[in-house]
């Protein structure tokens, strides 16, 4: 017992139960069996006395005839002094002495009858030694003459031989309905145990019957049942759609008698039965709700698309919009300072040119972001682009700015991709332009543009690079610079608005490209881009804005 | 000596932009374009100014202009509207209409020259090219071409 509470059987394998079963079955028939030998035995014992008694009282009534015989030997042989009546005295004596022998040692145990007949004994021989001896020799004292026939009758009529076997008579006849008594007494006995055993035998036979069924009724109780009821659940859940386990398919389990593996079959088939059906249910559960998130997530997909295309109106609409008060701005300033100069005085003509100068810069960012803005609202379908060539086109028109800062231009032979080659004039047109104007003051600018060959990364891709020997910057701003009027160095310093990486980003994004800088302040910056061999068009970016 | 002989052009601006209206008027007097100038805020204005009518009835102060400097996007009645009527109108359509607008939109340009329309120019950004804007305007339109007798 492992643990402390359980019920019969519960650890009890089926096969011990088979065995067990057959065990005591087995042991019923054998007992059964004995005990029938045994009865049966006793019965020939009984049998056996009940011959025996028969025996003895066939020698108790020879006993009888043998006194008589001797009686009437004697009688005879004294009536007529022949000796041939002597012979049966003669022979009775002896056999009745065989028969006495014989009886006690038949009736060896009863001392009443051995004393029985002792007493016959006794009297038999006091009868020879008083009656029949001197009787005799009375009689051969008359045949030879010696005495005379008279004595015969004398001796007769004294009856005291007669009085002696009289009693010898009553002992035999008492001896007898002794045994008599004894045999009707076994007869019965026997017969009431004959009797017995018979009630014994069915009995038993109803025992053994009533032990093998139940021994079989609990072998099939410890297994098939619980069986057939699983087989049963089992084609109820097989049928079932959802393999939903009701409560009513479970039957509570009736723990007593069951033999070990089948409630462990049991227990295991109801907890498997009821896990798949958690699990289902979990299953279920977690499909219909990757199935909401799923909705959710396009929604939010295109309520992502949808801002983000309202954002860039907005920003296109605002920016053009904002245009127009500036203009005015501008042109009444220009108004003011051509017109009223000399009446604003020093101050006032210093804040009027300080508006003036804001106001372009202003200008400057609304065209900046306008250019931004274009990079989706003008796009252009993606065509075969000769990256080579679309360089060529760039460096000729750079070709004042490159010549006054003296700059050497390498290019290796680019691809053609799939593109929008007004985009793609801008991106390089953009790099190339930054790599000069953040030129080391001490050097002479060298701007490599390399093909690094295709790239296999979640499709095939070209990789370039245009690398420059200009001031750098530190690597913490490689993502930084990228952002829209992102400026690493004051207005003074470099002109500008932060536009152009912003604006090179949006187009390589656009082109579904990466685009990322390596760059160390005073040795250089390398931007890496990577490009689509044939980028998918986004949705998001066909739009046209007026 | 023709010029002398000329009786001067009145120059028409139709815009809703009030600064536009006074900054072209400052341009061309900057520019030295000295005509008579005049000024309706939309479409349905114009139109009334054309044909004289309500607050324009007055022909005597209010001539027919020599030349129509119109803005695309105005309330009411639009520019695009205006010059439509306007080049549909045997009495109107002679007179010349240039587009003065800050839409750079392709289509407003390709369409405005569909229904006619003589120039189309965009707004300038910065006060002294509106003004060499209306010098050349004055210089062109006022002095070079021939128009029609009013």
């Amino acid at each position: 017992m492992e643990r402390g509470s359980t019920k019969l059987g519960e650890n009890i394998t089926l096969q011990t139960w088979i065995l067990s079963g057959y065990a005591i079955t087995l042991v019923a028939i054998l007992i059964y069996g004995w005990s029938m030998f045994y009865s049966h035995q006793e019965l020939q014992k009984s049998n056996q006395r009940l011959e025996q008694n028969h025996l003895i009282m066939v020698q108790a009534i020879a006993l009888t005839r043998q006194v008589v015989d001797m009686e009437t030997g004697l009688r005879g042989f004294l009536i007529t002094g022949d000796e041939d009546f002597l012979e049966p005295y003669r022979s009775g004596r002896l056999s009745l002495a065989t028969s006495i022998s014989d009886l006690s040692r038949l009736i060896q145990d009863d001392i009443g009858q051995l004393n029985t007949l002792a007493e016959i004994e006794r009297i038999v021989s006091e009868w020879h030694l008083r009656i029949a001896n001197p009787e005799i020799h009375l009689r051969y004292q008359i045949n030879r003459g010696e005495l005379p026939l008279i004595r015969v009758s004398e001796v007769v009529q004294k009856r005291i031989g007669k009085k002696l076997m009289d009693t010898v008579r009553q002992h035999i006849n008492a001896f007898i309905s002794h045994e008599q008594k004894r045999n009707e007494r076994r007869r019965l006995a026997t017969e009431k145990d004959s009797e017995n055993i018979l009630y014994l035998s069915l009995l038993g036979a109803l025992a053994a019957i009533l032990i093998g069924a139940t021994v079989i009724m609990i072998v099939i109780r410890s297994a098939a049942g619980p069986l057939t009821r699983m087989a049963e659940t089992m084609s109820q859940l097989a049928k079932s759609s959802d393999f939903q386990l009701t409560a009513d398919m479970v039957p509570s389990v009736q723990k007593r008698f069951l033999s070990k593996e089948v409630l462990l079959l049991n227990n295991t088939f109801y907890t498997m039965a009821s896990r798949i059906d958690q699990s289902i249910k979990a299953l279920n559960n977690e499909i219909s709700q990757r199935k909401r998130v799923e909705v959710r997530v396009r929604n939010y997909s295109k309520m992502l698309a949808e801002s983000n295309k309202d954002l860039e109106s907005f920003a296109y609409v605002t920016s053009h919009d904002l245009q127009e008060p500036l203009r005015k701005i501008r042109a009444f300033g220009s108004r003011l300072q051509t017109q009223f100069a000399p009446a604003l005085g020093e101050q006032g003509n210093d804040y009027l040119i300080r508006m003036i100068s804001a106001a372009d810069r202003m200008q400057q960012l609304i065209n900046d972001l306008l250019a931004l803005s274009r990079v989706t609202s003008k796009a252009k379908p993606f065509i075969p682009t000769p990256l080579s060539k679309t360089i060529e086109e760039v460096i000729s028109d750079l070709e004042t700015t490159i010549s006054q800062a003296s700059g050497i231009i390498e290019v290796d032979t680019l691809p053609t991709i799939h593109a929008d080659s007004v985009q793609m004039r801008q991106l390089f047109q953009n790099l190339i332009g930054n790599a000069l104007k953040y030129r080391h003051p001490d050097r002479t600018p060298e701007i490599r543009i390399l093909n690094c060959g295709k790239v296999e990364e979640d499709g095939e891709f070209y990789e370039f690079t245009v690398s420059d020997n200009g001031i750098g910057f530190e690597q913490k701003y490689a993502k930084q610079i990228f952002g829209v009027f992102q400026r690493l160095h004051g207005r003074k310093e470099y002109a500008g608005s932060g536009i152009g990486l912003a604006i090179c980003q949006k187009i390589v994004n656009s082109h579904n490209g990466h685009i990322h800088a390596q760059s160390e302040p005073d040795k250089g910056t390398v931007i890496t881009i990577r490009l689509p061999l044939s980028p998918i068009k986004d949705d998001t970016h066909e739009q046209t804005n007026t | 000596m023709s010029k002398q002989t000329r009786k001067p052009v009145v120059i028409l601006m139709a815009d809703d932009d009030e600064d536009d209206v006074v900054l072209t008027r400052d341009a061309l007097q900057e520019a030295r374009v000295i005509n008579e100038f005049h000024s309706v805020p939309d479409g349905e204005k114009l139109l009334q100014f054309l044909r004289h009518e309500n607050d324009y009835a007055n022909r005597k102060d209010l001539p027919l202009p020599g030349l129509i400097l119109l803005d695309l996007n105005m309330p009411k009645m639009d520019g695009r509207t205006v010059l439509k009527i306007i080049k549909n109108d045997p009495d109107l359509r002679t007179i010349p209409v240039v587009v003065l607008t800050t839409s750079d939109a392709e289509e407003d340009i390709i369409r405005s020259y569909s229904l006619g329309v003589n120039s189309y120019i965009r707004k300038p950004v910065i006060f002294s090219a509106m003004v060499d804007l209306m010098k050349t305007l004055g210089t062109y339109w006022l002095e070079i071409v021939e128009l029609p007798p009013a």
